[in-house]
C-alpha cells in the first residue's frame, strides 16, 4: 500500500497543496494587482525626481501620502518578487538541499530589502 | 520504480520527451520565458532601489553619488534594462491576469495579445525615457 502511495506523496510534497500551493497562487495574483498601480505611481514620481537634489527628495518624502505609498510599494514589491523567485527555484533546482538553501537565501534577501527600505523611508520622512 | 532498481547495472532506455532545443521558438513560448527572465532581472533591480533609498537616508553626499551613478552611462544602461523589464513584466502580467479570469485562450487571440504586450513594453519604455530626458534637460 505504501508503495502505491509513495509517488503521490512525493509529488504533493514538492510543491503541492500540502505546502500551500493555492494560497501561493492567490498571493502572487493579489500582490500583482496591488503592485501594478503602486509601481506606475512610483515611476511617475521618479520621473518627477529626475535630477533632483537631496533636499528636493527629502521634501517629496516628507509628504505622508508619498511615504505611505513608498512603504506599501516596497512591501508588495519584495513579497511579489520573493514569491515569483520561489516558483522559479522550485522549477529549476532539483537538488533538494540546494533548493532549500536557495529558497532560504531568497527569503533573507527579501527581508533585508524590505527592512532596509522601510528604515530609509522612515528616517527620510521624519528628517525634515 | 526505475529500471536500475529492478535490474542492477541496467541503463534506463525509456524515451525522453523532447526538450527545449528541439522546439523552434514561438511567440507564445518566447514571451512566456521572457516573463520569468524579466522577473528575475527586476529582482536584481530591487538592489538599486534599496541602494538609492539608503543613500538618501545616509545623507546629501551619498545621495549625490547615487544620482551621479544613475545618470552615468552604466547606470542608465541598468535603468534601461530595469524599465524595459518592468513594462514587459507589467504588460504580460496583465495578460496573465486575463488568462486567470478565463479569457483569451484561442491560439489566434494569443498571438494578438502577445504582439500587443511587446508593442506596449517597447512603447511605455520609450515614452518613459523621452519624459526622463526632457526632465533632465537633455531633449
Amino acid at each position: 500500500m505504501s508503495e502505491i502511495q509513495k509517488p503521490l506523496a512525493q509529488a504533493s510534497s514538492v510543491a503541492g497543496i500540502k505546502q500551500g500551493g493555492a494560497s501561493h497562487w492567490w498571493g502572487q495574483r493579489l500582490s500583482a494587482i496591488v503592485l501594478a498601480p503602486l509601481m506606475l505611481w512610483f515611476i511617475f514620481s521618479a520621473l518627477g525626481l529626475v535630477g533632483a537634489d537631496h533636499s528636493a527628495f527629502v521634501i517629496w518624502l516628507s509628504f505622508p501620502v508619498n511615504a505611505l505609498l513608498m512603504a506599501l510599494m516596497v512591501i508588495t514589491l519584495f513579497f511579489h518578487s520573493q514569491q515569483g523567485m520561489k516558483v522559479i527555484v522550485e522549477d529549476y533546482i532539483q537538488n533538494v538541499a540546494v533548493k532549500l538553501k536557495t529558497l532560504m537565501m531568497l527569503k533573507v534577501f527579501a527581508y533585508i530589502g524590505v527592512i532596509s527600505s522601510l528604515l530609509a523611508i522612515f528616517l527620510l520622512h521624519f528628517r525634515s | 520504480m526505475s529500471i536500475e532498481e529492478i535490474i542492477p547495472g541496467a541503463k534506463s532506455v525509456r524515451p525522453l520527451s523532447p526538450h527545449l532545443q528541439i522546439y523552434s521558438p514561438q511567440i507564445t513560448s518566447v514571451l512566456s520565458i521572457l516573463h520569468r527572465t524579466t522577473g528575475v532581472a527586476l529582482t536584481f533591480g530591487t538592489i538599486f532601489l534599496v541602494y538609492w533609498l539608503l543613500a538618501a537616508a545616509h545623507g546629501p553626499d551619498a545621495f549625490e553619488r547615487a544620482q551621479i551613478f544613475m545618470g552615468s552611462w552604466i547606470g542608465q544602461l541598468v535603468l534601461l534594462g530595469v524599465s524595459f523589464s518592468f513594462f514587459y513584466h507589467l504588460s504580460n502580467g496583465v495578460r496573465h491576469l486575463i488568462w486567470d479570469s478565463g479569457y483569451c485562450f484561442e491560439l489566434s487571440v494569443l498571438r494578438v495579445t502577445g504582439i500587443a504586450v511587446v508593442v506596449s513594453a517597447f512603447g511605455l519604455t520609450i515614452l518613459t525615457w523621452i519624459i526622463a530626458y526632457i526632465r533632465a534637460g537633455l531633449l
